[in-house]
């Protein structure tokens, strides 16, 4: 049996499991994903667009999973499961049984020569079974590892497979196998699963009708690799549907018929879907069939409000049935809450938004792992609240869906948190350094000596064009000294080859007239650094995936056409230079800006990792809006107890300098060399910076007598009356909602309002319990963890009277002698309710700290209208900013309640630390350059690098390159009047080369 | 040369991240379309300059294609949209320069789109070989002085 | 002191301008000639066709022509006149980059004789004609070249002096270096490698031009200020700057006379390159591709403004046939 060292075990190679491993092994330790599937990368690569962005799913997935499997530190363990885990802590041994794929992932190249012959089809899960494939697959046409698989289950073992695949990948005696691991620690990020609406809501009639599908499938339709090529069409009969209509909730927020829990995604998600499907087909009317619209996150409300701009039509109520009319059309009976009514809304598609439930293995897995899962079947968090990355044993931490449901950025961000978590029971462990290169020859007074390897690909190329033809067509151009068709380039004995020709014929640029570069460049960049080329003297034709796979059936023009793709390639070959990937030091310094419990948190999680953190607080003590908070939603914690904890502990931390009453005036500098100057003139150097600025209420004045009232009161007002007890006791006290909120000046929701209400009329219920308390809402968005159960628990066991108004129908609050009297109408009864209230209570909508402004002018960052930082991504960089070296967390980046800023204060920190434990970042290779002597001060540059890499010297009045900064887009080297600016490895030259020779007999 | 004869030359500027690997995508898919585009890979369409276009029209293309990510959707955060501006900057230019700016196209192809890839080189291929060769030389409107 | 140098001017299609500059540089004239004969200069000594066919090859050592090879006698004295010199200058824009004339080249030759000398503006009477019969007998005039190119493809060029016309600061530097046999001149090493900006006084700021408005609807212009922070096309950042950016410093934009900066092919791909890159760039991802666009509309004739001096040395060069219109 095989037996491993690692530091981390990651279980399940989903979007949180990938973060959490490439945030581990980006720091040096050495990561193994296990992953149940054939392929990495869960439920996200399904999706077609993300919201609220309308991302493609996979082509922002793609490049992370590439990268994970490309990672020195990163082991892949795919088609493999947990079978036991024993020790403890720092030292858990864990048993994995590995399929056998019966494929070798290093020979396979995924030509599909294989599948195509086999002749089995079965349902293909990766299309929800919409689609079919083949007994040996591949999940997905960009799926990581890119090798087929036998599935053996449905393997007739004809053995056609075997036959055709000329790479000799295939090996059916190949065993599967037990491997044997240690581990420091183990993060679980096993996703989640869809409720199979059959059994919990037989009334939509999933079962019985073809054409109502879950949220999933919906989504392969809508996909245009999936199995309609994007066309929205009904599954029943092919046809297009004048009609979608999704129904919200399906087995979700019922305990009775399914799970108590909100799922959390499924209102964006639906939206989302109902928006592209009349976004790509104008004729289809599209209805989405809701309770609450819970639009909770950043930028979700806009989202939304769009979606119904371009004409989806939401109805409030739970639909009770879904059933047949004699036209054909479904029928979905509702009762349309807003009218009270009885209805039927008569669609051709019904897309149930079914719910998130635990991953199927949760309980055994978490038998094995000893740890709790919770009462619905998500693992158990240390504590929901404090604690949301800890599992309920040492050393184990959770990461994205498998503690429950969450949308990617919360997930993301939660992964980064548990990988800072993972650190602390190996963070004495030796971690591995930058990897060991062989030295590079220096060719720069070379005349380019030029190899070709033109590839068969097995028959991939060989079978459509005649490779012959391609090779004599390079054969005489002067720089070529070497030309060669290997069967497959990219196999072990090419590689050899490859070493040799170089070495042989002193060769010093090299051409690979084979497959993609997406996918093969580094592999063999890699063997160019073996023999002490720098990896940039390689470049690729394409000559299979956008030649022989696309022009099959002619093979004369194929033929012609690779000609002039290599010889393309061989033009800029000619021009290759070596490049080099500037390094510069990053030390162990950080400043975190904000002391409030993103702050806190952040500095604590840094410190304890090893790092030097200085905190600073504009007010005069830290603790931020937990100074003013009574309690906590949803556990209703004290804000105290997690104040003076993490006080506490900041106290007992050396490596943590506290600078409060101090503001940032001024910073300069870079990720390594960052300058800060202080309001107090101090001077403080740090490596990294984390902002942790937090929000505030808007000012209130304007609304609802607060100005001239003491007992309206804001949400914040109310929880510090609370916390000091100087309530008097109330008959009525009435909560206002949505407060300058999801109105036109201020389109956003504050996220964490409905929550903070809700805990607050359940604090004055039990304390005054012959009170009345209404809160009056517009949607009630309570998503998180617990979070649903105790709106549940408020209004049936607390009595909390719970009234819902309109946007365009507001309460009115007039003085009624010693009381305030609000009337409002209720939109659910459809009637106006009067209540004399001793107390109003505000919840008033939320925005960016005023010092984000300045903040973001001083680091080039940038913001949106509401004053939160605008993140590098809002689905997979949330905590990040494009330029590297500054961070964010909590209400810098969106208000949003503890349990999701501490995790993202350990995210931060996780990704804070990257840089900083590596000791060093480093650019591109194909960084822009400026050239001083051209270079005239225009600034045109300078506002087009959407990085800030380009700053202006004043003294020299030109534009500098910060190079670790900058990507390599080239947008700058397009943008520069005066050519001064280049872009390495894409230069006006090298295109220019290209374009020529393309276009000319001959290769210039 | 007869319309039939006629076999358009069109370049192709392709991003890294979306549209090559949407052309990559398009090969794994088997998705079949005529043969006479030529790739050049940038890093980001905005790396695409006029030079580019104006060179590859005045060497021999018929039509140029400039490809990236769908807007919003850009690897490098806002680059598709400088591409935008100069696409229409481009052919505004061409136009004046007596060149039908149809030549020149803009799409946005995602590195999901395969078929997407297919169906625009078909659609382009065809849509150049109808508008006919671009013989800048033979098209010039005065004799060429270099004779 | 070495034996002293033969030189000449001579002007193609050309406005004049960049003869009288030979004369801008004052006192220094008298330099010159301490330095080099004028053997040959047509605007001050009426020489007549046969006196140049008469001179020997190599006869004048440095032969500045100036003006756009507009006509067949353009093309004519250009050729005949590299055989007579040792080295050419190509001197003034048009000579150089095609100068304004070559806006010519956006318009087929029978327009420009219709616009020339049949339209509103201007006397209705007859267009010349290459031939023409009058009392005294056949009337032979040169025609006029379908599309004007820069000298350089007519003839060999061995320095390039862009400039409409070039400034006596350039002449200070350019006649001493170019007359004295030890300094070593390359061709392009007239032209800066750094545009007008590098010289242009006015205070700039990270360029994010919301949208262009011409000159004449620009109220309140700041005088320290970029002319396009202020969004009034200025040629600056894609022109090549010799000259001390007078136009900018009276607050007039530049119009890109010298051309592009050295070893730039195509000035107006430079500039509509970084124009389109900037112009509308705030809050651009808010934007949809139509509002855009609209903001594009602003940028009035890219062609004609961004090309002004440099159109027959472009890639393009001139307009073809392609569309049917």
């Amino acid at each position: 049996m095989k037996e491993k060292e690692k530091d981390v075990l990651v279980i399940g190679g989903g979007i949180s499991g990938v973060q959490s491993a490439l945030d581990l092994a980006d720091k040096g330790y050495e990561v193994v994903i296990v992953d149940i599937k054939p392929s990495i990368g869960g439920n996200m690569v399904k999706l077609d667009k993300t919201f609220p962005t309308d991302d493609c799913s996979i082509c922002i997935s793609a490049p992370k999973l590439v990268e994970t499997s490309r990672h020195e530190n990163i082991e892949l363990l795919t088609y493999s499961e947990i079978k036991d885990v024993s020790g403890s802590a720092g030292e858990f041994t864990v048993d994995i049984w590995k399929r056998s794929k019966y494929v070798d992932p290093e020979e396979c190249t995924a030509c599909a020569d294989c599948a195509e012959v086999c002749p089995v089809e079965v349902p293909n899960e990766f299309d929800e079974d919409l689609s079919s494939r083949k007994a040996i697959y591949v999940e997905y046409p960009q799926s990581v590892p890119l090798s087929y698989t036998i599935d053996y289950d449905n393997c007739v073992g004809c053995g056609a497979c075997e036959s055709v695949c000329d790479a000799e990948a295939i090996h059916f005696l190949e065993k599967s196998k037990q491997v044997k691991l240690d581990v420091g620690s183990i993060i679980v990020a096993t996703g989640y699963e869809m409720m199979e609406p059959d059994e919990w809501r037989e009334e939509y009639g999933y079962d019985q009708h073809e054409d109502v599908m879950t949220a999933l499938e919906y989504e392969r339709l809508l996909s245009s690799s999936g199995p309609t090529e994007g066309e929205v069409l009904k599954p029943s009969d092919g046809e297009a549907p004048e009609e979608v209509a999704w129904i919200q909730c399906v087995g979700s927020r019922c305990k009775q018929k399914g799970m108590p829990y909100c799922s959390r995604v499924c209102c964006m998600y639906a939206t989302k879907e109902a928006s592209i499907t009349i976004g790509d087909n104008p004729d289809i009317d599209a209805s989405v069939h809701y309770m609450d619209l819970r639009a909770y996150g950043k930028d979700f409300q806009q989202y939304y409000q769009s979606a119904k701009e371009k004409g989806v039509n939401y109805k409030r109520g739970r639909p009770s049935r879904v059933y047949k009319t004699e036209e054909g059309k479904l029928a979905i009976e509702y009762e349309d809450t807003e009218e009270g009514e009885v209805k039927t809304n008569e669609v051709d598609m019904v897309v149930l938004s079914s719910a998130i439930v635990p991953s199927e293995g949760n309980k055994e897995l978490a038998d094995l792992l000893g740890v709790e899962v919770d009462e619905n079947g998500f693992f158990e968090s240390k504590d929901v609240l404090t604690a949301p990355m800890d599992s309920t044993r040492d050393g184990i931490y959770l990461a994205g869906c498998s503690q429950s449901p969450k949308d990617i950025p919360d997930s993301v961000a939660q992964a980064s948190g548990a990988a800072a978590r993972a650190v602390e029971t190996i963070k004495d462990r030796e971690r591995k350094g930058k990897p060991e290169k062989p030295e590079e020859r220096d060719i720069t007074e070379e005349e380019p000596r030029i190899g070709i390897f033109v590839c068969h690909c097995g028959k991939n190329i060989a079978n459509y064009l005649d490779i012959d033809t391609v090779k004599e067509s390079v054969e005489d151009i002067p720089e070529v000294k070497y030309v060669d068709d290997p069967m497959f380039a990219c196999s072990e004995d090419a590689q050899s080859e490859l070493k040799e020709a170089i070495e042989e014929h002193d060769l010093n640029r090299f051409v690979i007239s084979a497959c993609s570069p997406r996918t093969h460049a580094d592999l063999f960049k890699d063997t160019l650094e073996e023999v002490g080329l720098n990896r940039y003297l390689l470049e690729m034709a394409n000559i299979r995936n956008q030649c022989s796979w696309v022009h099959s059936d002619e093979p004369e023009k194929a033929t012609e056409k690779a000609k002039r793709l290599t010889k393309m390639a061989v033009a800029k070959a000619k021009r290759l230079a070596a490049l080099e990937e500037k390094e510069i030091d990053v030390g162990d310094s950080t400043v975190i800006i904000g002391g409030g419990p993103a702050g806190m948190k952040t500095a604590l999680s840094m410190a304890d990792a090893g790092q030097q953190v200085t905190l600073i607080e504009k007010k005069d003590d830290l603790g931020g809006k937990l100074n003013r908070l009574n309690t906590l939603f949803p556990s209703d914690m004290d804000a105290d107890e997690l104040s003076d904890q993490l006080s506490n502990q900041i106290e007992n931390q050396d490596n943590i300098t506290v600078k409060t009453s101090t503001e940032v005036e001024d910073v300069d500098g870079y990720i390594g060399n960052y300058e800060l100057t202080l309001d107090t003139g101090e001077v403080i150097e740090s490596d990294t910076i984390v902002l942790t600025t937090g929000f505030e209420e808007i000012d209130p004045d304007e609304y609802y007598m607060y100005e001239d009232e003491e007992r309206v009161l804001t949400q914040l007002e109310l929880d510090e009356a609370l916390a000091d007890d100087e309530l008097d006791e109330p008959e009525n006290v009435v909560f206002i909602n949505c407060v300058g909120a999801m109105e036109e000046e201020r389109p956003w929701c504050c996220r964490v309002g409905c929550g903070n209400s809700l805990k607050n009329a359940k604090a004055i219920k039990e304390k005054y319990p012959d009170s009345n308390v209404y809160v009056l809402y517009k949607d009630m968005r309570v998503f998180g963890k617990k979070e649903e159960e105790y709106y549940a628990e408020v209004q049936e066991e607390n009595g909390v009277i719970f009234v819902r108004y309109s946007t365009d129908n507001k309460p009115e609050v007039t003085r009624e002698g010693e009381k305030l009297h609000v009337n409002v109408h209720d939109n659910l009864l459809d009637e106006d309710i009067d209540i004399d209230t001793d107390y109003l209570v505000l919840a008033m909508q939320l925005k960016g700290d005023p010092s984000a402004g300045k903040l973001q002018q001083m680091l080039k960052l940038s913001s949106n209208p509401s004053g939160f930082f605008m993140e590098a991504h809002a689905k997979l960089r949330p905590l990040e900013f494009p330029s590297e070296g500054v961070y964010l967390a909590g209400g810098a980046h969106y208000p949003k309640n503890i349990s999701d800023t501490l995790s993202q204060a350990d995210g931060a920190a996780s990704k804070a630390e990257v840089p900083m434990m590596r000791g060093y970042t480093k650019s591109e290779g194909i960084i822009a350059e400026i050239d001083d002597d051209r270079c005239s001060g225009c600034k045109m540059c300078i506002s087009v690098c959407p990085y800030g890499a380009i700053d202006f010297n004043e003294e020299d009045e030109i534009a500098e390159i910060t190079d670790v900064l900058c990507k390599g887009c080239g947008s700058c080297a397009s943008v520069c009047p005066t050519e001064a600016i280049t872009q390495k490895g894409f230069e006006n030259d090298q295109l220019s080369a290209m374009i020529k020779s393309a276009l000319l007999d001959e290769v210039v | 040369m007869s319309e039939e004869d006629f076999e358009p030359k069109i370049i192709a500027f392709l991003c890294n991240w979306c549209s090559y690997a949407g052309a990559d995508l398009a090969g794994v898919s088997r998705e079949q379309y005529p043969p006479n585009i030529l790739n050049i890979k940038v890093m980001c369409s905005s790396r695409v300059s006029p030079e580019h276009v104006f060179e590859s029209l005045q060497e021999g293309a018929d039509g140029v294609l400039i490809a990236g990510c769908h807007p919003g959707d850009c690897h490098y955060i806002n680059g598709n949209y400088k591409t935008i501006r100069k696409a229409d900057m481009i052919k505004k230019m061409m136009r004046d320069f007596g060149v039908n700016p149809e030549r020149l196209r803009l799409e946005w192809i995602s590195s999901a789109e395969g078929g997407k890839f297919a169906e625009v080189m078909k659609d382009m291929t065809e849509e150049i070989r109808e508008l006919g060769p671009l013989d800048l030389d033979g098209s010039s409107i005065g004799g060429d002085q270099d004779e | 002191m070495s034996e002293k140098k033969k030189i000449g001017f001579y002007w193609c299609g050309a406005c004049g301008g960049c003869q009288v500059s030979v004369l801008d540089i004052d006192e220094m004239i008298l330099d010159v000639v301490e330095q080099a004969d004028i053997v040959f200069w047509p605007c001050a000594m009426d020489p007549k066709y046969e006196d140049v066919e008469e001179m020997g090859d190599d006869e004048i050592d440095i032969m500045f022509i100036n003006g756009a090879m507009r006509l067949e006698e353009n093309i004519e004295m250009a050729e005949l006149l590299r055989e007579k010199a040792k080295e050419v200058v190509a001197y003034g824009s048009c000579s150089v980059n095609g100068g304004l004339f070559g806006l010519g080249n956006l318009s087929e030759k029978d327009e420009l004789l219709e616009t020339g000398y049949n339209t509103k503006t201007t006397d209705e009477g007859p267009i010349p004609q290459k031939k023409s019969e009058v009392e005294e007998g056949e009337l032979e005039l040169p025609d006029l070249m379908e599309h004007i190119v820069p000298l350089e493809d007519i003839i060999d060029v061995d320095y390039y002096l862009p400039g409409c016309p070039p400034l006596p600061n350039q002449l200070e530097e350019a006649f001493p270096a170019l007359l004295d046999d030890e300094t070593e001149v390359g061709k392009y090493d007239l032209i800066s490698d750094k545009s007008v900006c590098d010289v242009c006084p006015m205070e700039r700021e990270e360029k994010k031009i919301e949208e262009l408005k011409p000159i004449q609807e620009a109220d309140d212009l700041d005088p320290e200020e970029c002319l396009l922070d202020q969004g009034v096309l200025c040629m600056g950042p894609a022109t090549a700057g010799m000259c001390d950016a007078p136009c900018t410093e009276v607050g007039h934009p530049c119009v890109g006379c010298n051309g592009p900066v050295k070893d730039v092919k195509d000035q107006g791909s430079r500039m509509a390159s970084a124009l389109a890159s900037v112009i509308g760039i705030e809050g651009e991802e808010k934007k949809t591709e139509d509002e855009i666009l609209e903001t594009m509309k602003s940028v009035r004739d890219p062609t004609g403004s961004f090309y002004m001096f440099s159109l027959p040395s472009s890639i393009m060069g001139f307009k073809r046939g392609d569309l049917d219109e």
